[in-house]
Parts: structure tokens; sequence; C-alpha cells
């Protein structure tokens, strides 16, 4: 079905794929996987054609879909025999409704309506959401409308669907809905699919092959169970253990410590807020005590975000009050809160790393140890370099130092594990646990129940505006065997 | 709701076309005769389920019409007229009144037929004139807005708590060139999805300009209509 | 337009800065009324919204190179605001299309603009904004309304005792404000264009 020889792609001279050599069988699920900056994405373009037709790079060896060479090809003819899903659905989606999305690739070939109706029909059917076809794709769900983007590929019957990262906007109900779909699509229609994935805990039950690479080549290549039990070879890529995972629900257990006294650093008393008629948040109460590291959990749409954007003074509280700490009500806003949002690219508004992270200070007229904080966030070698060029999880790391160069006394980082490799969160992570260790308040937003067990001391649940439960992070976290964890995706 | 004739929906091209009529025969009549064009009017947007009156509930509507009535009863004309301790022109007063149906009949034309449209229409519209690119750029604004908003917002908060707004022209600077920088970046991404869905702006489409038998219907009736009332008038 | 030349990138872009038009004169008109709240509410925040528009389409021209570039951005701006306000606003379409088209008119003089043509066609835009009131009366209430107008004009200067002369010279004054403001704008909208192909440039 794909045959790839002695594949190399290069970017302005810098190598993102050097001399790969691959073969995938039709019916295939294949799991493809490393750290970041490996040159999975890369493959993925090179698969699909768009390398180089459509993104500038430099390609030598062969790439064959099926019979047709990708380099040859055109684009729309290639399009018929491999689509590709992206990570962000918002950037995949070009018109109204459902119906309008699925059927804008056949109708792109010149399909006729009947013909059109009838691959919308059955692209939706393949991913179960037959019954989204009149919705507007803004009123669908990130989850939902991942599953649109891939159908909308799906309706021109390509054999091959190679998906990039598709579940690093989603939460777990959204993986969940998207792996049955993938599992179907690979069942009943014979579809074969190409995973890039850093969540591999999700994904290893389903996959049929693991292809693992570093620094633009293979390195692994084999049987789920084999490649994904080498502990050390995972470690060496900064990869994530999957069969060690816990349950997607950790529960509290007694009350959470306060290392620094029992003073609140903040405390929304009644709080309620929302936009415009919808409330998110009703009559939440909850506070902050200095030192605590807190995990706030919850589905999508539980409030977590806007009790973030409440705390940083975006969002002002229709009812209730949020009331500081005295010593801190002086200060302005950006000293008692640093928050880092999902995607740290929208938080870089200098050029420069240096620049980036002494923005603050001067502004503010304080002092900030940059030395100290560049080698902490290990950014001392980067500190000249454009912030544009860092990767996903440099750039992570510069926006964290930004807001930390202000000394806040909170510090929140909304779902920091978006898009980041195990390797680079870890790092992330026992960074912050250092500043825990230092009196840092650390308040983090997040699905991954493996980070809550590892690094947070305190767990509070959210679901509809309010919190369902609060309480200290139990001290051994469960595991769950490989069989359900495969049982959890059936 | 589109408006339907003898069970046949109109297409967009009927509500353009009502359009283009009611500014035709707005540079046409003279001013006292803007209460015929808005008997018109009003009657197309009863038949057309209502939607595009919207505009008659909104208070600063009337504001406005009632605004001109007062001043062109105040400024125009001989002062005839006592109200109070207000001397009013009767002639200014007529003036105003016309004004106002011919400004209420504008605005209701605007509501009645681009209220109808949806951006799908406007979409098919594009396309079946040869304009598919615009068409197609429509729809990826409309999908990469609520992306582009977070983006702006997350940069906007972020120069904000980072004390950015004390140097108010190297912040906007900032904020811009993160903004414009970054909703470009969003945009390279969408040029992967779209030749990755054969998206061809040379390509013919079979999408051409809808329509049916009630469009005809209702064209030859605001023709008629419009005659009807140029000599009427 | 020359529809051949243009490929799916310019389309798109275009769908970029039509989507950030109008995005960025509701977030930065908060943040002006912020910053300057004691002008909140006067033509001077409106007067910068009406730069901020400029400033993005012209920026957008410096990413899509092409003729017609700055007109299509507008009209993408302006769809999308019409089915954003909740409601068919005739004033808000028309005066985003006509500053599109201004700054098109300005931008066609050359293949390639000019610092000097996006000063011109700044100015040209938000020079709009000073003749939008009055024409949109004009087409929405018809030629009565000029009557009405210079009414005002003669019987505010008989009231404050000031000469009608002083008067036009004010409304010139606020005129050449707008010109001034737009001027800047297209400047700005130069300067920009440069600093973010800089700050995209990779090595």
């Amino acid at each position: 079905m794909i045959e790839i020889e002695s594949l190399s792609v290069s970017y302005n001279s810098h190598a993102a794929l050097s001399d790969i050599s691959l073969r995938v069988g039709p019916g295939e699920f294949v799991l493809v996987s490393g750290p970041s900056g490996c040159g999975k994405s890369t493959l993925a373009l090179a698969l699909a054609g768009l390398i180089p037709q459509a993104v500038p790079a430099q390609l030598s060896g062969r790439v064959v879909v099926d019979g047709l060479d990708t380099q040859g090809a055109p684009v729309h003819a290639l399009a018929r025999k491999v689509g590709i899903v992206f990570q962000n659905p918002a950037t995949q989606l070009f018109n109204v409704t459902v119906e309008e999305e699925v059927g804008f690739a056949p109708r792109n070939i010149g399909l006729s309506a009947a013909e059109v109706r009838e691959r919308v029909d059955e692209a939706l059917e393949a991913v179960g959401i037959l019954h989204l076809r009149g919705r507007k794709l803004r009123a669908l769900s990130g989850g939902e409308q991942q599953r649109v983007a891939i159908a909308s590929v799906l309706s021109l019957r390509p054999g091959v669907l190679v998906l990039d990262e598709p579940t690093a906007h989603l939460d777990w109900r959204g993986v969940e809905q998207l792996l049955a779909a993938l599992q179907r699509l690979r069942r009943e229609h014979g579809v074969t699919v190409i995973l890039i994935e850093h969540r591999l805990a999700a994904v290893a039950s389903v996959a049929t092959r693991v292809v693992l690479m570093d620094r633009g080549r293979i390195v692994a290549d084999g049987a789920p169970g084999a490649i994904l039990s080498d502990r050390s070879l995972l470690a060496m890529l900064g990869l994530r253990y999957p069969w060690c995972d816990v349950g997607r629900r950790v529960d509290p257990v007694g009350p959470a410590p306060r290392p620094h006294g029992d003073e609140p650093l903040v405390s929304l008393r009644g709080v309620s807020a929302g936009y415009g008629k919808h409330r998110v948040l009703d009559g939440l109460d909850m506070a902050l005590y200095p030192g605590q590291f807190v995990a706030l959990v919850g589905e999508n749409g539980a409030g977590k975000s806007t009790v973030a954007r409440v705390l940083a003074d975006i969002m002002q509280a229709e009812r209730g009050k949020v009331e500081w700490h005295p010593s801190l009500r002086k200060l302005p806003v950006g000293r008692r809160v640093g928050l880092l949002f999902q995607n740290p690219l929208n938080q870089l508004v200098c050029d420069y790393v240096e620049e980036e992270v002494a923005y603050g200070p001067a502004n503010y007229g304080v002092d900030a140890d940059l030395a100290s904080l560049f080698a902490a966030a290990d950014l001392t070698e980067l500190r000249r370099s454009r912030t544009q060029n860092l990767s996903a999880g440099q750039q992570q790391r510069t926006a964290l130092a930004a807001a930390l160069a202000l000394r806040p006394r909170l510090l929140i980082l909304d779902e920091p594990t978006m898009g980041q490799d195990w390797a680079h969160l870890s790092r992330l992570m026992d960074y912050l646990t250092q500043l825990n260790d230092n009196g840092q308040a650390i308040l983090l937003i997040t699905h991954d129940d493996r980070l809550v067990c590892r690094y947070a001391r305190r767990i509070v649940r959210m679901a509809a505006g309010r919190i369902v439960a609060d309480g200290a992070v139990p001290a051994t976290a469960p595991v769950v065997s490989p069989v359900e964890i495969a049982h959890m995706h059936r | 709701m589109p408006m339907a004739v003898g069970g046949f929906r109109l297409n967009p091209i009927s509500y353009l076309a009502f359009l283009a009529w009611s500014l035709a025969l707005v540079a046409l009549l003279p001013d006292d005769r803007a209460g015929l064009l808005l008997a018109a009017v009003l009657g197309v947007g009863a038949l057309s389920g209502g939607r595009g009156l919207r505009i008659l509930t909104r208070g600063r509507f009337w504001v406005t019409v009632a605004s001109i009535v007062a001043l062109s009863a105040l400024l125009l004309g001989e002062r005839d007229l006592q109200w109070g301790f207000l001397r009013l022109s009767r002639e200014g007063f007529l003036i105003g009144v016309w004004m106002s149906l011919r400004a209420v009949a504008l605005m209701l034309a605007f509501a009645i037929s681009l209220g109808v449209l949806s951006i799908t229409e406007m979409v098919r519209l594009f396309d079946a004139v040869n304009l598919r690119g615009l068409g197609f750029a429509l729809g990826v604004a409309l999908n990469l807005g609520p992306v582009l908003r977070d983006a702006v917002e997350a940069a906007y908060h972020t120069i904000r708590l980072r004390g950015g707004f004390r140097r108010p022209l190297q912040a906007t600077r900032l904020f811009l060139v993160t903004v414009i920088a970054n909703a470009l970046r969003y945009g390279d991404d969408v040029v992967k999805s779209a030749s990755a869905r054969a998206f061809d702006l040379e390509a013919k489409t079979d999408v051409a300009i809808a329509v049916n038998r009630a469009d005809v219907v209702f064209l030859c009736a605001l023709a008629a209509a419009g005659a009807a009332i140029l000599i009427l008038a | 337009m020359s529809k051949s030349k243009w490929t799916v990138r310019d389309w798109i872009y275009v769908a970029v800065f039509g989507a950030l038009w109008g995005i960025l004169e509701i977030t930065l008109g908060s943040y002006l009324h912020v910053l300057f709240p004691p002008l909140a509410d006067t033509f001077v925040v409106g007067l910068i919204m009406a730069g901020i528009g400029a400033i993005i389409a012209l920026v957008g021209r410096w990413f899509v190179p092409k003729r017609g570039a700055v007109l299509a951005i507008g009209v993408v701006t302006t769809i999308l605001k019409a089915f954003s306000l909740g409601g068919i606003v005739i004033g808000p379409m028309v005066a985003i299309l006509a500053e599109a088209i201004l700054m098109e008119l300005a931008l066609w003089l050359r293949a390639v603009p000019t610092r000097g043509l996006y000063i011109l066609a700044g100015a040209l835009a938000v020079s709009w904004n000073f003749f939008h009131k009055f024409i949109m009366m004009r087409i929405l209430y018809g030629r009565s309304i000029v009557q009405v107008y210079t009414q005002m004009v003669k019987e505010g200067s008989k009231v404050l005792g000031i000469d009608v002369a002083y008067a036009v010279a004010i409304i010139v004054i606020l005129f050449l404000f707008r010109v001034l403001v737009g001027s800047v704008a297209g400047w700005i909208g130069w300067d920009l264009g440069r600093l973010v192909g800089r700050r995209l440039a990779r090595g």
C-alpha cells in the first residue's frame, strides 16, 4: 500500500528526515511516535504529497502510495489515495455546515450532486456522525469537529488515512470517540491508518504496529507489545510508558495540605461568571493557599478555564467576590497571577527569547534574576534565539519564564500538556515542582490524571460550574493493566 | 425564513433583485411618495416571515427617525405651528415624515434582502459568478474566527498582565505584530488542509445561479409593482 | 481581480485579514476605552478604530501582493460583520466596504505600492469616516436632509454667536484631522507589514 524508499527531507538545509525506508500493508494501523522535532509531521506531509508540492522543502527518495508516486502525481489525485487530518480542526474547516464540509472535496474533483450526496452519507456513516449532517460546524464540540475533518477526507475514499496528532485538542471522551471511529474504518472499510501521536496510552492497544522515530530516522518498528514495553527505549526517546497508566479519574482523599499556613492567597466566594447568557460558574466557592500545588480537573465545559480567567481578572464575576490576601491587594494583577494559556505561541510577543523574559520586569520596573531564570528553564543557550524558531516545548518554557520573571504569587497553567511530548512535559513539570518546593503556589488545569497523581498535592474536581470534590491527591495512584486499558477503548 | 410562492422557495437572486429594485425606486420616486415604497417593502417583509422586520423593534432606530422629524419641523420652512413653547413648521414636519418613510423603507429593504441570505448562499453565489476564491475565503474566515479571537485575547491579556499598558505605543505594536504573525501561521495550516482536500481554484464546479418558477413570478411581480408605483407617483 | 494569478494561499490570507479586521476593531476598541478613559466614547476613539481597520487591510496587502486584495479583504469583513451583528445594519457594512474601495483605488495606482501610496490609502480610508454619516443620511433620507444640516449649521452659528465661516473652518479642521489620522494609519500599515515579515522570518 505504502512504500517509502530512502526518503530524506530538509527545510532550508535543516534535515528533518534522513534516509527513511518503510513499507505499510493494507489494513494496518500504524502508530508513529517520537520526541518533538523527530520528523513525524514531515513524514505525514511527505506521505500525503504535500511535501514538496504544497510545503516548500527539499525531498529525495521515493514515496509511493497505492501505486502513485507522490512527487509526480498532482495533489488532487493523491488526495484520492491518502487523506490527511491535522491537529487543529479549525484550520481544516472551510464551510458552514457538516454536509457542506464533507462534500467539499468531492465537489472539488467535479463529482455530480448525486455522487457528492452519496459520498457524504458514506463518510459520515463511517465515522459515526450521520446525525450531525445538517449541523453548523461552529456548534460542534472539538471531538465532533475532528471527526468531521476525518469524514471530509474520507469522502474522497482514500485507502490510507494519515492523522497528525488529532487528539491534541481533545479530552478523553473525544479521544475515545475518535479511536472508535478509526477502528471502525479499519475493520469495516479496510482503511490503512497511520496515526502520529504522543498519547501512547490512548492508542497503544488499538495499533497493530508501532514505528518510533528520533532525529529524522526510524529507530524501532514492530508490534506494540514488544516496542512499547521497552522502557529504556521509551525513556531514551522521552516517551511515556503507556502500560502503567492510571485510570481516567483520580479522586481526592482527605484534606489537602497547606504548607504555608491557613490564610488563603485568594478566595472565590459565591462566584458566578459566564459569557453573555451562558453561565459557566455557578456560586463557586474555592480558596487557594500559599505553596499549594493544585490540579483543577473536570470535563470540557466544567468551568476550569473560566476560573483561571476570573483569577487573572480577564473576566469579571457577575456575582460573588474574588478576595486576595490583604498583602497582595495593592499589587497589579500581573504580579499576583502568572497565567499560561494553552497555546504558548499566542503569548510570545517579542522577537527574541531574552526580550520576552525581560519584558514584564522592564514594564513594572522590577529587578529579575534573568540568568537564574534562563538556567532553571533550560533556556540559557536559547536566550538569543528568535521566539518563532523555538519548538513547542521551548516556547512553553519561554512563556513560563516570562510569567515567572514577575514572581507572581499564583501561577496558573491552562492545559500545558497540549502538543507536548512526555520528555518536555516532564522537564516542565519537574521545574514547576522545584518552584513549588520553594513556595510557589500553582494551579494546574489539566485532563491528564497521570500528571495530577505525579505532581499535584491537591485535586479540585469541577462539574457544571461547581466544585464536586476537593482534597489531597492519593499517595498511590490506581494502576490499570493493558487489558483494562484495551477494554476502556472498546 | 425565505419566502415561498406557490410552494416554491425564493432563491437569493430574488432577494438581491428586490434590494436593487428598492434602491432604484428610492432614486426615482419623489420624496413624498416614499409611503408607497414602504408599503411594498413591508409586504415583502411580511411574506418573508418577518425576520427582516426585526429592525422595527429597535428603540435606537425610532429615536433616529424621530429626531429627523423633529429637526425638520424645527429647521425647515416657516414656523406656523405652536406646540407648547416650541414654534414648529408644518411644512418641515411633513418633509421630515417623508424623509423618515424613505429611510425606513430603505433600511427594511436591506434588512429583508440580506437578512434572509445565509453565508452558505453567499458562498454559492460567489461560486456561481466565478469568484470561487472569495467564497472559499469567506468560509475559511468564518471557521478561523474563533481561533483568531482566542489568539487575540491571549496576546492582549499577556501584554496586560506583563504591564505592557504602561508603554501603550510599544504594547500596541507588539500586540499587532504578534496577532498578525500568528494569524498567518494559522493561515499556513489552512493552506496544507485545503491542498489535502484537492481544492483547486481553477476547477469548474456545477454551481449555477439558482432560478425557479417562484423567482420568475416574484421578479415579474416586482417589475409590475415598480411600474405601478412610478405611475401612481 | 486577475483571478487566474491568485493562489489558494492568497485567498486564505484574505480570509485571515478579513477575520482579523472585525475582531481587532472590537478588541482594540475596548482596549482604547481602558487606555484613554477621558476620551472614551468620543470621536477620537471612533477615529482610531477606523484607522485600525485601515492598518489591518494594508498589512494584508503586504502579504497578498495582488491588486484587489484590499477590496477582497473588505468584502470578507463586511459579510462577516453583517452575520455577526445579529441583524443587518447598513452603516458599518457601508463604512467597511467604502474604506476598502478607497484604499484599493489608491493602491491600484502602482502594481508595487510604495509607502507614499500606503499613506494615501490610509488617508482616503479614514477620511471616509468624515463623509460617512452625511452620505449615509443622504442615501437614507434624501435631498432634504442636506437642507436640514445646512440650517443646523446656520442656527448653531447664530445661537453660539459665531460666523458661519468659522463653523465651516471647524468642519474643515475635523476633516483634515481625519486625513492626518489616516495618513498615520497608512504609515503604520507599511511598517507593520515589514515587522510582521521579520517576526515570521526563519533563521
